[in-house]
C-alpha cells in the first residue's frame, strides 16, 4: 500500500488537498463504487482524498428557494429527508432503490453522479429537476454548473483535475409532483436496466410534464415526447401505448447505433430486451402519476 | 496514521494503514475473525458492520474512514456474556446453518432494530435484502429479527 | 405409524454450535491465522486455449517477502484428479499443478507464497507469462467438429456406456412425446469460499491439511500420492464449512497448498476469492437433454429415453462419472418398464464443470419432469393424476440401481401435496384471473426422488467409535463432513437418545483422518442414513458393554440390570443407582478396561427420498419478471431427526431452485470462452424479498434401517423445484419453455413470439 491518504476536515483542508493530486489520485466519498471496482488491491493510486469526515458535505438545507445536497449526503439520509420528500419526491424513491440498506448508509449522491455509470439511479433525478452541480477548486473557491452539462456519458463528467464535487443545489418548484421507476433483474438490490424520473404540474390533468430515461443509453435522455402525449387529457391506454412505441423506439435507435451490444447480452432476446419491457416502466410511470394525483 | 474510535464499546488509538479496507482490519488488526469476506464488492452482506449506528460493507471501507467513529462487530453484541436478544432468537428458531452469513445478518438486523425497533416484515426483509444466506429460504431469519423485536418491546 | 415421544431426536434445538457462530467464535479455516503463516495467491491465464512457453518471474521476487514462485516450470507435471475420492478409484488423471497446456481463460498460470496476501496479490501481478495461442473450442459444437482443436490427447468427447433397462425400442404405445431441456452454468455460491491451510513439520515429516471438505480420506489418498507420501504421515482435517452445495467435494486446491508447505517446510493459507471460487472452481454443468416417452391413452408410461450432452469445461474431472450417475438416477421415481439413457460428455475450452447438489438427479428430473408436464397437458390430465398414475410403489425395485426404493410414499406426497396447496382451488383461480391482463398466473409442480446412501456403486460402509469418559460424557468419532446442515446435532442426538445423557454431555468431532476409521466421505446424501446407523449401532453397543461392566459391580448378571437416564441399576434394588461416571471409573481403576467401542455398518439399501414440490406464480408479462407467490415442498424423509434445520433445508433447495429456473446462470462469451460472470453483482440470487413465505411438510412413516427412520433431505430439496417452477411459468403464459434459465429477456422473447403468431392465425 503505497499511497498517501489524506481525510480533510473542513473545506479549506479538502481545497488544500486538492492541488496536491496527480493523475493517479483519487477521491473517496462513500467508497462503494470505487472500493467494488478495486476489490481491496492496490490500484497505483497516489493519494486517497476522503470525503468521509468533513460534516458540511452531507448536509442538506434550503437556501434562497434551493435545496442543497452535499454530496456526501448518503443515499439513505436523502431517501428521508422531509424536504426532498416534499419537493422532490423521485429522489427520494430513486434513493431508497439504490443497492441494499449497507449501500444506501454509506454511498453518496456526489460518487454516484461523479461516477456516472449509464445505470446510475441519481443521474436521470438529478437532471430532471434542473439540479446544478457545485464543484470545488483547489484555490478553494466554487462554481456551480447544469447537472445536465456536468454529466457527459459512460463514466465521464466535466470534471477537471484537482476539481470535486461539493454539493448539487436543486431549485424548487412549487406545485409540482414527481415519481421515479426502476427496473432491474429483481425487486430489490438491482442495477437499473431502465429508469425513469418524471415531473409534472398538479391539476386535474398533467400538464407541463418532463420526464427522463435513464440507463438505456450513456447518458440519461430527455423525453420530450412525454408532454405532446400525456399532458391536457385523460391517460388511457391509447396515449401509454403510444409512450411506449416512442420510446421503444428509442431504445431500438441506441441499440442498432452501438457498435457492439453490451458483453453479457449475448442472445437476441436479452438484447432486445430494453425495448420489450420499457413497457412496464410506461404503465408503472403512469400508474403512479395517477397515484399521486 | 492515528485513529481514534470505539470497537464494541471500548475506546482505542492506534496507527493504522488508513488506505487499508477496514474488513482486513478487524480481521488482522483488531483480530475480530467474526466478520467475513463473501464477495469483496458490497453483493453478499458478509462483512456488515454498524459503523456510527449504520449497517456498512466493511469490504468498502477504508480504515482511515474509522477515525473518531463508533464501530460495532459482530463480537460486540454479547454483552457481559449475556447473549444480545437477536442472537438469542437466532439460536432459539434455528436461522443458523453454516453460519457464514450470520455475523453480517445480525448487523444488519442490529442496526434495523437500533433505528426501527419495531419493524414490520416488510421492513425487515428489506433490511437484511442485503445479505445473502445460501442454506436457508430467509425464513427463519425473519422470524428471529421479527421475535428480536417482539421481546425487545416486551421489555 | 405412530410417532414416538423423543427427547432430543425429532426435536428442534437448533444447530451445533450456534453459539459460535451467532458470537462470530467459530473459526473457519480463512479464519484460522497463526505467527509466521505463509499466504498463496494464484495468477490466472489470460488465453482460452494454448501453451505457457515463457515465464518472467524476476518482478515477483522483488516484491517483499516473497517466499516462492511456481510455474510450470519448476513444479513437478505429476497428473491427479480432482474427483477422486477414493486411492482405489479410477479417475480421468488430467490435472497438473500447472499444466503448461492452457485449457480455459483463467486457468490457474502461475502462484505466490509470501508472507501477507498483499505482497503474494502484487508479486502475481508482477509475472510477466508468455503464451502461444491455439484456436479454441469454446462452445459444446465447435469441441464436437471432426476439425475441432484437441483439448486432450484422448479427444475432446466422452460416451458413457449407454443405461439400459428393458428395450425402448420395444416399446409400441400409442403416445410419442419428445422434448428437450436446457439448464445452464450455475455456481453453488457457498458463503464461504475455498480455504485451505496446510502445515508440513519439518521434524516429523508429517503434513497436516485443515480445509472445510466433504472428503478427507480422498484428499488425503490424492495429496500422499501426488507429494509420495505415505498416508500415515498426511492428515486431512475438516474445518467448520460455510456451505458447499457439491463444490468442496473435490480435491482442487489442496495438491497446491500442500506442495507448498511440504517444499517450504512451513504454515501456508490459500483464501480463493469469489472470482476465483467461480472460475476456478467448479460450476454446475450446462447440460441439454432431449427426451422421448411412449405412453398409453390411459397415462401409463410404457418407456422413456434420455440423451444428455454435457459440457464439462476444460477439463473431464468427474464429468464422466457424473454423466453415468446421471443414467443411474433414471428410474427412481416412476415404474417405467423400458428405459435407456445416453450420455456424452464434451470438453470445451471454458471454466471447469462439476460436481453441483444432488449430482445429476437435478438434471435429469428436469429433463423428465418438464416431459411429463408436457404429456400430461397434451393427454389433457391434471399433472398430480398422471404422476399417480406411474408412481412407485413402497419396495418396488428401482431398475437402473437394482435397489428397492424402500419404504417410499410417493403417493402421499402427492396426495398430501395436493391438499395442503389447495392445487385444484389454485389451478383454477389462476385460470380465472389470466384474462388478458398485465399479470398472469400459473401454478406448476414436479416430483422427485434422491438417494440415501452410495450403494450400489459398492456397499456403503459407515464407522463410529465411541467412548465414555471417566466422567460419564461421550466422545463419538465418527467420519462426518457436516456442511452447517445439522448433520453434527442430528449424530449428538441419535447418541444422547441411546445414551440417554444430556446432549451438552455429547461430543461429535467432525472427520480427522488421523483419529477417524475410514469414510467415502460426505456426497449421495449418505450422511444421516449411513452414519446415523453407524453413530447409533456404536452407542447400543457401547451401553451393552457398560451394562455388562455395572452388572460387575453391582455383582449381577447383565439381563438383571436396567438403565434409565445415564444409571444402571439392579432390577430388584431400584433405589441403588450407578452412573455412567461410576461405571467408567470402575472399569478403569478396578478392572483395568476401557469403556469403548468401535462399530460398523454395511448397507445394501439405497431408500428414495420422494419430494414433490408445487407453487405457484405471478408473471408480468411488461417486464417479464416472474414472482414466486406461494410455495410448497412435501418431503418423505423418513424421520425428521432436526425439524427445524429440515425446513431450512427446504428453504435452501428453494432459493437454489429458483435462481436455477428463474434467474442464475454464469455466462460465458460464446466467442472468447471468457467467464463473463465473476461476482454477485450480475449473478442476482433470490435475496430476502425475493423469496416467498413458504411451506414445508414432511411425511415420516419411518425408513427400516435409517436411524430411528431417517433417510435424507440435504440434495433432494433443490430436485423438483426447478421443473414446478418452469411448470408454473408455462401454465401462467400458455408457452412450453424449457431452455433454462426462465429470465425476463426469455419471457418477454416468449410472449412477443406467441402474440406475433396470434395475429398470424387471424
Amino acid at each position: 500500500m503505497n499511497s498517501n491518504y489524506i481525510q480533510p476536515r473542513t473545506r479549506q483542508e479538502l481545497s488544500q488537498a486538492l492541488g496536491q493530486m496527480t493523475e493517479n489520485s483519487r477521491i473517496i466519498a462513500g467508497g462503494t463504487d470505487l472500493m467494488a471496482s478495486d476489490h481491496g488491491r492496490d490500484s497505483g493510486t497516489d493519494l486517497y482524498i476522503s470525503l468521509f469526515c468533513l460534516g458540511d458535505m452531507a448536509e442538506i438545507y434550503r437556501e434562497d428557494g434551493w435545496v442543497r445536497i452535499g454530496a456526501g449526503a448518503v443515499h439513505d439520509a436523502i431517501e428521508k429527508n422531509p424536504i426532498i420528500q416534499e419537493n422532490f419526491r423521485a429522489l427520494s424513491m430513486a434513493c431508497s432503490k439504490v443497492g441494499s440498506q449497507q449501500i444506501r448508509n454509506k454511498g453518496t449522491i456526489g460518487g454516484n453522479l461523479v461516477n456516472a455509470s449509464p445505470a446510475g439511479d441519481m443521474l436521470p433525478c438529478v437532471c430532471l429537476f434542473l439540479g446544478e452541480v457545485e464543484i470545488l477548486r483547489a484555490d478553494d473557491t466554487t462554481y456551480r454548473m447544469p447537472a445536465r452539462d456536468f454529466i457527459l456519458g459512460a463514466g465521464k463528467t466535466a470534471l477537471k483535475p484537482k476539481e470535486a464535487l461539493y454539493a448539487v443545489w436543486l431549485p424548487i418548484q412549487e406545485g409540482r409532483s414527481s415519481t421515479f421507476v426502476k427496473l432491474g433483474s429483481r425487486k430489490e438490490v438491482t442495477i437499473a436496466q431502465i429508469s425513469m424520473a418524471v415531473s409534472w404540474e398538479k391539476g386535474e390533468y398533467f400538464q407541463k410534464i418532463e420526464g427522463y430515461l435513464g440507463a438505456v443509453d450513456t447518458r440519461p435522455i430527455y423525453l420530450e415526447e412525454m408532454n405532446h402525449i400525456l399532458a391536457g387529457r385523460a391517460v388511457g391506454r391509447e396515449e401509454r401505448e403510444e409512450l411506449v412505441s416512442s420510446l421503444r423506439e428509442r431504445i431500438r435507435v441506441i441499440r442498432e447505433n452501438r457498435k457492439q451490444p453490451p458483453k453479457l447480452k449475448i442472445t437476441e432476446a436479452e438484447q432486445l430486451y430494453k425495448e420489450r419491457a420499457v413497457r412496464s416502466v410506461v404503465y408503472d410511470v403512469i400508474d403512479q402519476m395517477e397515484g399521486e394525483s | 496514521m492515528i485513529i481514534n474510535f470505539t470497537v464494541n464499546g471500548k475506546s482505542v488509538s492506534m496507527d493504522v494503514m488508513p488506505q487499508k479496507r477496514l474488513l482486513d482490519f478487524i480481521r488482522e488488526d483488531l483480530l475480530l475473525t467474526g466478520t467475513k469476506e463473501g464477495c469483496a464488492e458490497g453483493e453478499c452482506g458478509a462483512c456488515t458492520v454498524i459503523l456510527n449506528k449504520k449497517a456498512v460493507h466493511s469490504c468498502l471501507t477504508m480504515t482511515g474512514q474509522l477515525d473518531g467513529g463508533e464501530l460495532m462487530t459482530v463480537e460486540g453484541l454479547e454483552k457481559d456474556g449475556e447473549l444480545d436478544v437477536l442472537q438469542k432468537m437466532f439460536i432459539k428458531k434455528s436461522a443458523v446453518q453454516c453460519g457464514f452469513c450470520t455475523s453480517g445478518m445480525l448487523m444488519s438486523a442490529k442496526a434495523l432494530l437500533m433505528e426501527n425497533p419495531h419493524p414490520t416484515q416488510e421492513e425487515i426483509k428489506r433490511a437484511i435484502a442485503g445479505n445473502i444466506c445460501r442454506c436457508g429460504g430467509y425464513r427463519e431469519i425473519k422470524e428471529a429479527v421479527a421475535s428480536a423485536a417482539e421481546m425487545e418491546k416486551e421489555e | 405409524m405412530q410417532q414416538k415421544e423423543y427427547r432430543y431426536v425429532g426435536k428442534s434445538l437448533s444447530n451445533d454450535n450456534a453459539y459460535g457462530k451467532v458470537t462470530g467464535a467459530v473459526q473457519y479455516c480463512g479464519d484460522m491465522m497463526a505467527p509466521g503463516m505463509l499466504h498463496i495467491k494464484i495468477k490466472a491465464g489470460e488465453i482460452a486455449h494454448g501453451r505457457v512457453i515463457g515465464a518472467d518471474t524476476s518482478g515477483a521476487w522483488k516484491v517483499p517477502g516473497v517466499k516462492a514462485v511456481y510455474t510450470c516450470f519448476n513444479t513437478p507435471d505429476t497428473l491427479y484428479d480432482r474427483g477422486r475420492v477414493a486411492s482405489y478409484e479410477t479417475a480421468p488423471f488430467q490435472e497438473r499443478l500447472f499444466d503448461s497446456h492452457i485449457r480455459y481463460m483463467g486457468e490457474r498460470v502461475a502462484a505466490v507464497v509470501a508472507d501477507t496476501v498483499e505482497h503474494a496479490q502484487e508479486a502475481c501481478r508482477k509475472i510477466k507469462i508468455e503464451y502461444e495461442t491455439y484456436p479454441a473450442a469454446v462452445t459444446v459444437e465447435e469441441a464436437l467438429r471432426e476439425d475441432a482443436p484437441k483439448i486432450h490427447e484422448e479427444g475432446n468427447v466422452y460416451e458413457a456406456e449407454p443405461a439400459v433397462y428393458g428395450d425402448y425400442q420395444s416399446c409400441s404405445a400409442q403416445y410419442v412425446h419428445r422434448s428437450r431441456s436446457h439448464l445452464g452454468r450455475i455456481t453453488h455460491l457457498s458463503m464461504e469460499t475455498y480455504a485451505v491451510k496446510a502445515r508440513y513439520e519439518k521434524g516429523s515429516g508429517k503434513l497436516t491439511v485443515w480445509t472445510g471438505c466433504q472428503t478427507a480420506f480422498g484428499i488425503r489418498s490424492t495429496l500422499g500420492d501426488f507429494l509420495d507420501m505415505p498416508y500415515s504421515k498426511v492428515r486431512v482435517v475438516k474445518t467448520t464449512m460455510g456451505g458447499s452445495f457439491g463444490c468442496k467435494q473435490e480435491t482442487v486446491i489442496e495438491p497446491l497448498a500442500a506442495y507448498a508447505a511440504k517444499d517450504l517446510k512451513a504454515d501456508v493459507m490459500v483464501v480463493y476469492t469469489r472470482e476465483e471460487q467461480i472460475n476456478n472452481a467448479m460450476l454446475k454443468h450446462s447440460v441439454d437433454l432431449e427426451v422421448e416417452s411412449k405412453v398409453h391413452g390411459d397415462g401409463t408410461i410404457e418407456g422413456m429415453q434420455i440423451k444428455a450432452v454435457l459440457d464439462a469445461g476444460a477439463y473431464l474431472t468427474v464429468s464422466p462419472s457424473y454423466c453415468s450417475v446421471m443414467g443411474g438416477k433414471l428410474g427412481k421415481v416412476y415404474r417405467i418398464p423400458h428405459l435407456r439413457y445416453e450420455g456424452t460428455v464434451v470438453c470445451t475450452n471454458t471454466a471447469v464443470n462439476g460436481s453441483f447438489r444432488s449430482w445429476g438427479s437435478g438434471e435429469i428430473v428436469l429433463a423428465y419432469e418438464n416431459h411429463w408436464n408436457q404429456v400430461a397437458e397434451e393427454l389433457n390430465m391434471d399433472p398430480i393424476d398422471f404422476r399417480l398414475k406411474n408412481v412407485h410403489q413402497a419396495y418396488d425395485l428401482e431398475p437402473m440401481h437394482r435397489v428397492t426404493v424402500g419404504n417410499t410414499y410417493f403417493h402421499e406426497c402427492l396426495i398430501k401435496g395436493r391438499e395442503a396447496f389447495q392445487w385444484d382451488q389454485r389451478k383454477k383461480k389462476c385460470a380465472e384471473k389470466n384474462k388478458n391482463g398485465r399479470y398472469r398466473y400459473g401454478v406448476g409442480m414436479a416430483l422427485a426422488s434422491h438417494t440415501s446412501s452410495k450403494y450400489p456403486y459398492s456397499s456403503d460402509m459407515g464407522n463410529a467409535l465411541a467412548r465414555i469418559q471417566d466422567d460419564g460424557s461421550l466422545i463419538v468419532h465418527v467420519g462426518i463432513h457436516d456442511h452447517g446442515c445439522g448433520t453434527v446435532m442430528a449424530m449428538r442426538k441419535i447418541a444422547a437418545e441411546i445414551m440417554e445423557i444430556d446432549l451438552e454431555q455429547v461430543e461429535v468431532t467432525e472427520i480427522d483422518t488421523s483419529v477417524d476409521l475410514y469414510d467415502y466421505g460426505c456426497y449421495a446424501s449418505r450422511t444421516i442414513y449411513i452414519l446415523g446407523q453407524a453413530v447409533k449401532k456404536c452407542c447400543e453397543d457401547l451401553l451393552e458393554k457398560a451394562r455388562q461392566m455395572a452388572a460387575c459391580k453391582l455383582d449381577s448378571r447383565a439381563s438383571l440390570i436396567k438403565y434409565e437416564n445415564g444409571e444402571f441399576y439392579k432390577e430388584d434394588e431400584p433405589n441403588e443407582r450407578l452412573s455412567l461416571k461410576e461405571t467408567a471409573k470402575y472399569a478403569i481403576r478396578v478392572k483395568g478396561e476401557d469403556l469403548y467401542m468401535a462399530a460398523s455398518v454395511r448397507s445394501k439399501e439405497n431408500p428414495g427420498v420422494p419430494s414433490a414440490h408445487f407453487t405457484q406464480v405471478k408473471v408480468d408479462t411488461y417486464s417479464g419478471m416472474v414472482e414466486v407467490e406461494d410455495c410448497l415442498s412435501v418431503h418423505d424423509v423418513g424421520k425428521a431427526l432436526n425439524p427445524d434445520l429440515c425446513v431450512g433445508q427446504v428453504g435452501s433447495g428453494i432459493q437454489q431452485g429458483m435462481g436455477i429456473a428463474l434467474c442464475e446462470e454464469i455466462k460465458i462469451d460464446p466467442k472468447t470462452g471468457r467467464t463473463l460472470i465473476t461476482n454477485f453483482k450480475n449473478y442476482e440470487v433470490a435475496n430476502a424479498v425475493d423469496v416467498p413465505d413458504y411451506q414445508a411438510l414432511f411425511i415420516e412413516e419411518g425408513d427400516e434401517y435409517g436411524p430411528f427412520g431417517a433417510k435424507s433431505i440435504g440434495e433432494v430439496v433443490v430436485v423438483p423445484v426447478p421443473p414446478a417452477l418452469v411448470a408454473a411459468v408455462n401454465n401462467a403464459l400458455g408457452t412450453r419453455l424449457t431452455h433454462l434459465p426462465l429470465t425476463p429477456s426469455v419471457i418477454l422473447e416468449a410472449i412477443e413470439r406467441q402474440q406475433e403468431e396470434k395475429s398470424h392465425d387471424h
